[in-house]
């Protein structure tokens, strides 16, 4: 998941993980054919986020359909197209990105979601695509510390990118989602968010250079987390459900929301998985009405079902609540479709410009 | 050995010359992108300062073990050898919290008036150099040690009755007795210093100067086998001719013997 997702540090570990987790639980079920599914492996990455996805989407699954939910290690994309190639199937449900989802890219490694099972009609705008279904939607917003600008608040990605008026480290996820940097930079820039295609780099990295020597480059949403609450740097571009936990606990730190880059945590089907039946069934299952909003009542995940009925007491946490603001959508077909395509000159040419 | 290491190796080998398109291509990308060869260049500079730093220090260490008073000795290998034990991460982690802007050192001379506005500690190419050779350190020490060990000091009483002063003494007789352990010990730092990741990532500055491990993190997520394969390939190169240069310059096999045959 997202959150937890990393560039390097994190996928490195995840990967032992997958290696080790390949001869345990997962195994059992790829091999039970689809008819009789008994046991689905569907990618849990832990921590509070994960307890409460067993408990909200796991356990429920279980109790309707008898259909034993085992967690499974997250894998990057790479090792999605790894496992099919291999055809050894260690998990069933996947958490592919929104550039492996679309229909260019999907066809070789994922299975096309099911749309009779699952009803699309009821999920947010930009959260599904045609080899993917968002599970819950998170953001990239702006965090800042409460304490450092003298009572200033600052607003909008113009004034992250005024280091004269609000000085002090920015920390940006550079090692883990590089277009959402570059949104930033360009709505900081003056770009109207349905103005970002085609997506003007070098225009973005300018932006970027002027305050570059104030950038933090994370990799992992806890160690932005981590330069935000020990004060390491004055704002960042953060997951918006680590801003407001650290706010919750008691750090002096708030989030603004205009600008934020909304996603979706999207869920796929590996090719040719042999439960696939049964994984399109938790996949209708945790994306329908009922059942979507409850995660809300346990993690700051909004619900991708728009009908659904999240937690009212952290309503005003959730990035779906600020939609009425300037807001990017990163899963969004014509943006994953432009990134997918152009992702190798957008990463070479970033990284060119930050070694430079 | 085969099936573990042969197998995989060679479909790297293979497949950075194969995928995409067979040829030379993903080679031809990686010399044309600057951030990639800086990489290069930046995790061959690093590992190649850090052997020298290791070498530095951990000869004088393992030479103050080696005329230690026994029970000296044994805390001091044991204070060398104890962090060894402790994960990676978690050391790294810990002089994260050491050098950061907010963290102990800057905290303690703010307090205490020495300075007035932070030092720029962490996400330097210091910070890096040192979590390297905090890391790397136990690995030069102990097959220097091990060489010393085996160097009898009537050596240098007899060159000290001969009329050598003991710095004549050491420098002729005692170091070039020791230096097939400063050469293990070296080829394991710089060698092992190649495949860095957590340290540069975490106190590094994460932009001029990356590790190809963490440049080609980004393009494995990406699923870019051929890409990364090639990149794989390229410090593969590198390593073995570092080693073959050396086996044949330092007589390695001979060195390793004597380190760890332990040689009397």
């Amino acid at each position: 998941m997202s959150r937890a997702r990393g560039g390097g540090l994190v996928s490195l570990l995840v990967a032992m993980v997958a290696v080790a987790g390949c001869g345990g639980g997962g195994g059992s079920s790829a091999s039970t054919p689809s008819s009789s599914t008994k046991e689905l492996v569907v990618v849990n990455t832990g921590g509070d986020w994960g307890a409460c996805q067993r408990k909200s989407f796991f356990d429920p699954f279980t109790a309707k359909t008898g259909i034993k939910v085992i967690d499974g290690p997250f894998l990057t994309d790479g090792q999605i197209k790894a496992m099919v190639q291999s055809k050894q199937y260690n998990v069933d449900v996947v958490y592919p990105s929104a550039n492996l989802a679309l229909p260019s890219a999907g066809k070789n490694s994922l299975e096309p979601i099911d749309y009779k099972v699952v009803n699309k009609a009821e999920l947010a705008a930009g959260t599904y695509t045609t080899y993917g279904t968002s599970i819950d939607i998170y953001a990239w917003a702006m965090g800042y510390r409460t304490d450092k600008f003298g009572g200033q608040t600052p607003k909008t990605w113009a004034d992250f990118f005024d280091t004269k008026k609000f000085p002090g480290k920015r920390a940006m996820p550079g090692d883990n989602d590089v277009p959402a940097v570059l949104y930033a930079a360009l709505l900081a820039d003056g770009v109207a968010p349905d103005k970002l295609i085609p997506l003007d780099v070098n225009r973005a990295l300018k932006k970027l250079g002027t305050i570059k020597s104030s950038i933090v480059w994370y990799a992992t949403g806890s160690q932005g987390q981590d330069l935000l609450k020990s004060g390491e740097v004055a704002m960042g571009q953060e997951y918006a459900n680590r801003v407001t936990s650290l706010r919750d606990a008691g750090s002096p730190v708030d989030i603004s929301w205009d600008g934020q880059v909304v996603a979706g945590d999207l869920m796929g089907v590996p090719k040719g998985d042999p439960n696939v039946t049964a994984a399109m069934q938790f996949i209708a299952f945790v994306t329908s009405k009922d059942v979507n909003g409850t995660f809300s009542f346990c993690a700051a995940g909004a619900p991708s079902n728009v009908k659904s009925t999240p937690n009212p007491k952290i309503a005003n946490d959730l990035p779906t609540t600020h939609l009425n603001q300037t807001h990017v959508v990163e899963t969004s077909e014509a943006l994953a479709e432009y990134v997918a395509a152009h992702l190798d000159t957008i990463t070479t040419s970033f990284n060119n410009w930050r070694s430079s | 050995m085969v099936f573990f290491f042969a197998w995989p190796l060679g479909q790297m080998i293979f497949r950075s010359f194969m995928d995409p398109t067979p040829g030379l291509d993903n080679y031809v990308r990686f010399a044309q992108t600057p951030s990639g060869v800086r990489s290069l260049f930046e995790t061959l500079g690093m590992s190649a300062l850090v052997t020298i730093i290791c070498a530095v220090v951990g000869y004088v260490y393992a030479y103050a073990v080696r005329f230690a008073s026994p029970r000296i000795a044994a805390v001091l290998l044991f204070a060398v050898l104890f962090p060894a034990g402790v994960n990676l991460l978690v050391r790294t982690f810990a002089l994260q919290v050491v050098l950061r802007d907010t963290g102990i050192i800057n905290q303690l001379l703010l307090r205490i008036h020495l300075i007035s506005e932070h030092l720029t500690l962490i996400r330097t190419e210091t910070a890096v150099a040192l979590g390297m050779t905090c890391m790397l350190l136990p690995y030069m020490v102990l097959p220097v040690y091990s060489v010393m060990r085996g160097i009898n000091p009537e050596y240098i009483q007899a060159a000290a009755g001969l009329g050598a002063r003991p710095i004549v003494a050491f420098a002729r007789v005692f170091l070039p007795m020791s230096l097939p352990g400063l050469y293990a010990g070296g080829l394991i730092v710089f060698v092992a210093g190649l495949g860095f990741y957590v340290v540069p990532q975490l106190l590094g500055d994460n932009a001029g100067g990356r590790f190809l491990s963490q440049y080609t993190a980004d393009y494995m997520a990406q699923a870019e086998w051929g890409y990364g394969s090639a990149i794989g390939t390229i410090l593969l190169l590198v390593t073995l001719t570092t080693l073959a240069t050396a086996a044949r310059v330092l007589k390695v096999g001979e060195i390793l013997r004597q380190s760890f045959g332990g040689a009397r």
